[in-house]
């Protein structure tokens, strides 16, 4: 599965990737973390010299221009400190937008490429979250500290430097000392995060408590069980023990970080003492020992927020560039980003499943478990099931979402691993329970996916058959408005009109294959019912009623079926819709004629719970425990004995018995 | 205006912050008060150091002194640093506590369709993020005058003692800062605000391509390459506004550094005077320049960080401050009190006399309050009030008053909440609703003058089309919504603004999922009612619930916190049960079936008729023919009820239902 060759993400991949990513912004923080580490030593040799010099004039004439050196040094390092932070915002900036560009679109790829168990992963999600949610920023804060760590060394070494140059011997002895102490201050520096855990599950627990009483969604069940009171009594509970938890960690966090600074103080003090000797001894002259310990100081001020900044930077580095590396090592979806390709001449003769099991990456149950059928491509198909019997498992596997299937799936005889993904893209198109609204115009949510060649006659012919050109008509900018919120102007649709747009995604799609992945939940029945109706009228009669020779009149189809099966007259209540359909009808004419050559035969799957329109299919599969149960016409499953379809069907119908 | 308002909301921070937790304000206060004096003694040992190495001539035992004496002062500066953040942040977490309990108080007092404007809910989800900010931002005054003032008149003070003029250079330092600050708040806003839609376009079409709920159709179109197109333009568009607004932002970074430079050049040349004139010490003049880095460092961190920062959240404190209900926030305060001095000081009293003390309290704050409450908040303590307190209140005062306490009382008590009767007939007269539209001036009825009387016990069924009404007069009658027009009255008790406290139950169409225990997911309905175990098994069973599907009735449920997982159809049921478990007269069920196939529906609507025999009880489905175990059915229609009889009558009737009856028919023949 993983590439064994691919080298670890690691912090020597990450700093040559960001040299080669942003060479010059790289460089200049490298550049401006070592000037900086100098500044120190450069402020104390001038301190020195200029305390020298002062103190060398008393009793004599202290003229300006003796001292005018050390002062120029000085005000420098003021000028330095003060102008360099706007420049190197600047660097920021631009060294972000640079890896932004790079980055993002690298991660997103990669992210768009994954194998989809991935997508449907909490886990993997939050990982992938925790990856690519301001990447640049995560890379950029990596490499600042590492260029601090860098900067705290050289500083520390330059000082050391000046003070072994001074005194050998005392220089040794604070090396000795400083080993040990500053070890101590890194240690205590960094032990922060051990008792946490407990803390973070009840935190995590009260804050639920703390939605339940203050978001929408439990809005009508906190008024009318008013619970409010009680649930805030526990929320108390639980803050006050994570208060008293937290309280502890943060007690220790901070004695933590001050006994390391403090250890830098008796560090400084330490320092002071063993430079004494020299002082006195005038080995160390009183200006450099002044500016030593001015620098010094400022150090061990520094220090505490420095090192623990520094520590927690690299401990986040760390966990970031894990995070990346098992982020690059995620397995790629071959093809996955390639547009659909279109197959010449294809036409669905037989789909297949041949002992196909499957289970859910991490799950122990097997949601399909040597399931075979065949569905001819004559025919059109219901699945029925049970809630959680693996209907949308089907869809899944069918338009290659997941492949880690066991058994065979064949479409035409061929085997669906043998389809280039891209083929299956063209082959298949699907309006699933949770279809997307994108925030795009109308009719980019129609040709979205539907390649280049806009038809723009048969765009109109599907709004109009699917009712939804009065729907445009109120729109502010017809088939070009916004939907959504993304714009200031955009508009939002109701939930029928979602539906229904998505179906016409479907629709002009020239997709040989279409799937209705209960598309109508959100639907009542009898916006349902149109739904189907619609569906049928402008998919299955095109092909159906011209072959099979039932010249039907056009339009609720599946109404005058019944109505000619039942031998039961219910024109009475749809005469006039009798009447809007004939209308239709000449539309719809045209409408075969023009888009010929793209209304090819579809064929269909629908997936549903809902019974009763399941039976407008011409077989339906009733999906059980991980197979297929049972498998025919509507009326041979209504006939069967024992069946499962019979029992769900009749569990519906008695009400209707009048 | 804006820091005028500023100001004022920080002032009224403090108070909450004050009353919930005197004395820990107090001592906050005072730790970074000396927390800034520890800053100056360090400059002032510093300097002490280090003219006593020019005086000291080979003499190195007091500079030993000198020198632990100025380790002394850091170690202070540290310490008080560490203490005075920490216990910041743990105050911090305790505060935010309190205030979120207010705001869940003043939230229990909404009313539930104050969740459906959406202006209201965005100033509630404003005010819920404005909770955790009100430390943070309120305390910036406090941190500024104790700890920031603080440091700079000592510090001013200090130099001035070296030399008059030096003082001045503090304010040298200053004036650049504030300059600056000034120029990027005006001068970056609408820049901001610019970038702002850019950055939540390229947003969302990210979220095209990766999102989940747009991944798999992304793939499955191929149309990835489209939204990457659409998010790399307005990826470029984003990166050259940033990259403009910060060269701007540098520009005049650059101005200001020359000023402060030169600002910089002059305090050094003073000193050097001085130097030079020997009016200071070169030890003095060592130690000033050492601490004019840190000096100007804290005036940077108060203006850019602190100010700006509580500026940024100033807005969401200030939405939380507005919101919550001061009578509600007064009376917690006075809770939080009470806990705090009863939990130090008084742990072992008795519930009577604590309960006595409490009064006495609460009538001590009232008399010198009394001015300012108005009459609501005065209810909302009365309410709060238990009915032990209620005695021991009334043992208290002279006859007189208590009498017209009492009838206030009880007058206001009826106010705020309902009891039902046992049995009680509905009764909608004219009722109309309308849902909040803020912007279209048209206000859409939802419901319009509906006519309706609901026998005790009766089984009513509501059907009708999508967005015909029907969960809009379910909300109604529940008490969840008040009727813009007309009166709604449950066995004659009429209801205006109040809250129905028992006595009706439902189960609604989006049901919670609760991420607790099974048993909790049950009794959540009922959380003040001591039932017993018995009960609560014998409520699952009648609903189908099986309690092995968590391992036990104190078993998990939901992903959030490991529980066990279980289907739509399950927590059907659960709902279901936790509406029964309810005590009501009347049970209310929402499209109870959406979500569920066929088999478990049939199933449920078995249970349904067997639940209805007690009570009352409305159910709405799409489901006519499930309408038939009612023993009446309402059709509406366009906010209406359009036919009302039985499943026979309307059958028999031409009319929507019939219409609809038969439509639905057809597909089980």
């Amino acid at each position: 599965m993983k590439n064994p060759e691919k080298p670890k993400y690691n912090i020597y991949i990450f700093l040559r990737e960001m040299t080669g990513m942003i060479p010059f912004h790289a460089g200049y923080l490298l550049l401006i973390a070592v000037l900086n580490a100098f500044l120190p030593t450069v402020q104390a040799l001038a301190i020195a010299e200029f305390v020298n010099r002062v103190e060398g004039a008393y009793g004599g004439v202290l003229e300006v221009r003796m001292i005018l050196l050390p002062l120029i040094i000085l005000l420098g390092i003021v000028i330095f400190k003060q102008m360099i932070p706007s420049a190197t915002n600047l660097v920021n900036a631009s060294a972000q937008n640079r890896l932004k560009a790079v980055l993002r679109n690298r991660f997103m790829r990669k992210q768009a490429a994954l194998q989809y168990r991935y997508i449907e992963d909490s886990e993997s999600c939050a990982l992938i979250y925790r990856v690519c949610h301001n990447v640049e920023n995560r890379f950029w804060t990596g490499y600042r500290t590492v260029c601090n760590g860098i900067e705290l060394v050289v500083k520390c070494a330059a000082l050391m430097s000046i003070v072994m140059q001074a005194s050998i011997l005392s220089g040794g002895a604070i090396l000795l000392v400083s080993v040990p102490l500053f070890t101590l201050a890194y240690k205590t520096g960094r032990q922060n995060y051990v008792l946490q855990k407990d803390a973070v599950e009840v935190k995590r627990r009260y804050q639920y408590l703390a939605g339940i009483l203050t978001d929408r969604d439990h809005a009508k069940e906190r008024a009318m069980f008013g619970y409010s009171g009680q649930i805030a009594k526990e929320y108390d509970r639980l803050s006050e023990y994570a208060n008293r938890k937290e309280a502890v960690i943060e007690k220790k966090r901070y004695a933590n970080m001050k006994s390391g600074s403090l250890t830098m103080v008796v560090l400084a003090v330490i320092i002071m003492l063993l430079l004494l000797p020299a002082l006195s001894s005038g080995k160390l002259s009183n200006g450099l020992y002044v500016g030593l310990v001015t620098s010094i100081l400022n150090l061990v001020q520094g220090m505490s927020w420095n090192l623990a900044g520094i520590m927690q930077g690299a401990a986040d580095l760390n966990a970031y560039l894990h995070d990346v590396d098992v982020f690059l090592g995620m397995e790629e979806k071959e093809d996955a980003v390639a547009e659909p390709s279109r197959i010449p001449g294809f036409q669905v003769e037989t789909i297949e499943f041949r002992k196909v099991s499957f289970r859910y990456p991490g799950r122990e149950e097997y949601v399909l478990k040597d399931c075979s059928f065949v569905l001819q491509g004559s025919k059109c198909y219901a699945v029925v099931g049970k809630n959680g019997a693996g209907k949308s498992t089907l869809t899944k596997l069918m338009t290659g979402l997941y492949e880690d299937y066991e058994g065979h799936i064949f479409i035409n005889g061929k085997d669906l691993r043998d389809y280039r993904y891209g083929e299956l893209k063209w082959m298949f198109s699907v309006v699933f329970q949770d279809f997307a609204r994108y925030a795009l115009s109308f009719r980019d949510n129609i040709l979205v996916g539907n390649g280049k060649d806009e038809n723009e006659r048969f765009l109109e012919q599907i709004i109009e058959r699917l009712e939804l050109d009065s729907c445009v008509q109120e729109l502010p900018r017809g088939l070009d408005s916004q939907l959504g919120k993304l714009e200031k102007d955009g508009v939002d649709l109701s939930g029928g009109q979602w539906q229904k747009l998505a179906i016409a995604r479907l629709l002009y799609s020239e997709a040989p294959i279409n799937i209705l992945d209960e598309p109508t939940a959100a639907l009542d029945p009898r916006g349902e019912a149109k739904v189907y109706e619609m569906f049928r009228r402008v998919t299955m009669d095109e092909g159906d009623a011209v072959e099979e020779g039932h010249v039907m009149e056009e339009g609720h189809a599946m109404e005058e079926e019944c109505a000619m099966k039942e031998g039961h007259a219910v024109e009475e209540s749809h005469a006039m819709e009798e009447g809007r359909a004939m209308e239709e009808g000449h539309a719809m004419e045209e409408g075969c004629a023009m888009g010929e050559e793209r209304a090819m035969k579809k064929f269909t799957i629908l997936i549903t719970h809902r019974l009763g329109a399941a039976r407008m299919a011409d077989e339906i599969l009733v999906l059980d425990q991980g197979r297929i149960m049972e498998q025919g016409t509507h009326e041979a499953l209504a006939g069967l004995e024992n069946g499962l379809y019979k029992e769900m069907f009749e569990s519906q119908r008695c009400w209707y018995e009048t | 205006m804006r820091h005028k308002s500023f100001i004022y909301n920080n002032l009224v921070g403090i108070r909450l912050l004050y009353r919930l937790f005197p004395q820990s304000i107090i001592l906050y206060s005072a730790l970074q008060m000396l927390h800034g004096v520890s800053w100056v003694l360090q400059v002032m040992s510093v300097q002490y150091f280090f003219d006593g190495i020019s005086e000291n001539q080979g003499e190195i035992s007091r500079l030993v002194i000198k020198i632990l004496l100025l380790g002394a002062a850091y170690a202070f500066a540290q310490i008080m640093n560490g203490v005075a953040n920490c216990y910041g942040q743990i105050l911090n977490r305790k505060v935010t506590k309190e205030t979120n309990k207010i705001l869940f108080r003043t939230l229990d007092q909404k009313e539930a369709i104050a969740f459906e404007y959406a202006d209201e809910l965005d100033r509630i989800n404003k005010a819920a993020c404005g909770c955790e900010g009100v430390f943070w931002v309120s305390t910036t005054i406090l941190d500024i005058v104790f700890f920031y003032v603080f440091y700079f008149v000592m510090m001013g003070w200090y130099l001035f003692s070296l030399a008059p003029v030096l003082s001045i250079s503090i304010v040298i330092i200053f004036i650049p800062n504030v300059v600056a600050r000034m120029l990027h708040m005006i001068s970056f806003e609408h820049l901001e605000s610019e970038a702002a839609p850019v950055r939540r376009k390229m947003d969302y079409y990210a979220d095209c391509i990766t999102g989940k709920e747009y991944y798999k159709e992304t793939r499955l179109w191929g149309c990835g390459k489209y939204f990457f197109d659409r998010y790399n333009r307005m990826l470029r568009k984003l990166n050259q506004l940033q990259f403009h607004m910060q060269v701007r932002k540098e520009k005049i970074n650059f101005c200001i550094n020359v000023l402060t430079v030169s600002a910089y050049g002059i305090i050094i040349g003073m000193l050097v005077y001085y130097v030079l004139t020997d009016s200071i010490s070169v030890g003095a003049f060592a130690a000033v320049f050492a601490a004019l880095r840190e000096f100007y460092g804290f005036m940077d961190e108060v203006i850019s960080e602190r100010l700006a920062i509580a500026m940024e959240n100033m807005a969401t404190v200030k939405n939380y401050l507005a919101f919550i209900d001061p009578a509600v926030g007064e009376e917690s305060v006075h809770r939080v009190q009470k806990e705090d001095k009863e939990s130090v000081h008084h742990g072992q009293k008795t519930d009577e006399e604590e309960s006595v003390r409490r009064i006495q309290k609460e009538d001590k704050e009232e008399s010198v309050h009394h001015g300012q409450k108005t009459d609501e908040e005065e209810s909302v303590c009365r309410v709060q009030k238990e009915d032990k307190e209620e005695s021991v209140h009334q043992a208290q005062k002279t006859d007189e008053e208590e009498s017209v306490r009492r009838y206030q009382k009880t007058d206001k008590e009826e106010a705020e909440q309902i009891k039902l009767p046992e049995r009680f007939e509905i009764r909608l007269e004219h009722v109309s609703f309308a849902y909040p539209q803020p912007e279209t001036g048209e206000r859409k009825y939802a419901l319009s003058d509906i006519d309706l009387l609901i026998p005790w016990g009766q089984t009513v069924a509501l059907v009708g089309e999508n967005g015909s009404g029907k969960s809009t007069l379910c909300h109604i009658i529940a008490g969840l919504y008040s009727p813009s027009e007309g009166a709604v009255s449950y066995g004659g008790v009429c209801r205006g603004g109040q809250r129905i406290v028992s006595g009706i139950s439902a189960v609604f169409q989006k049901f919670c999922r609760y991420s607790m225990s099974l048993g909790e997911n049950v009794r959540i309905s009922d959380l003040e009612a001591d039932k017993s175990e018995d009960r609560l098994n014998q409520i699952c069973r009648e609903a189908g619930v099986v309690p092995e599907w968590a391992g036990g009735m104190d078993g998990m449920l939901g992903r959030e916190f490991g529980g066990a997982e279980v289907s739509g159809g399950q927590w059907q049921r659960i709902a279901i049960a936790r509406g029964m478990y309810r005590n009501n007269s009347l049970l209310i069920l929402d499209e109870p079936t959406a979500a569920i196939d066929a088999l478990e529906e049939k199933y449920l609507y078995g249970e349904f008729g067997k639940l209805s025999r007690n009570c009352t009880s409305i159910i709405v489905t799409h489901r006519l023919a499930s309408a038939q175990i009612a023993d009446r059915i309402l059709v509406m229609k366009d906010g209406r009820i359009v036919q009302d009889g039985t499943h026979e009558e309307l059958v028999e009737a031409q009319g929507e239902y019939k219409a609809m009856y038969e439509l639905q028919r057809q597909w089980y023949r």
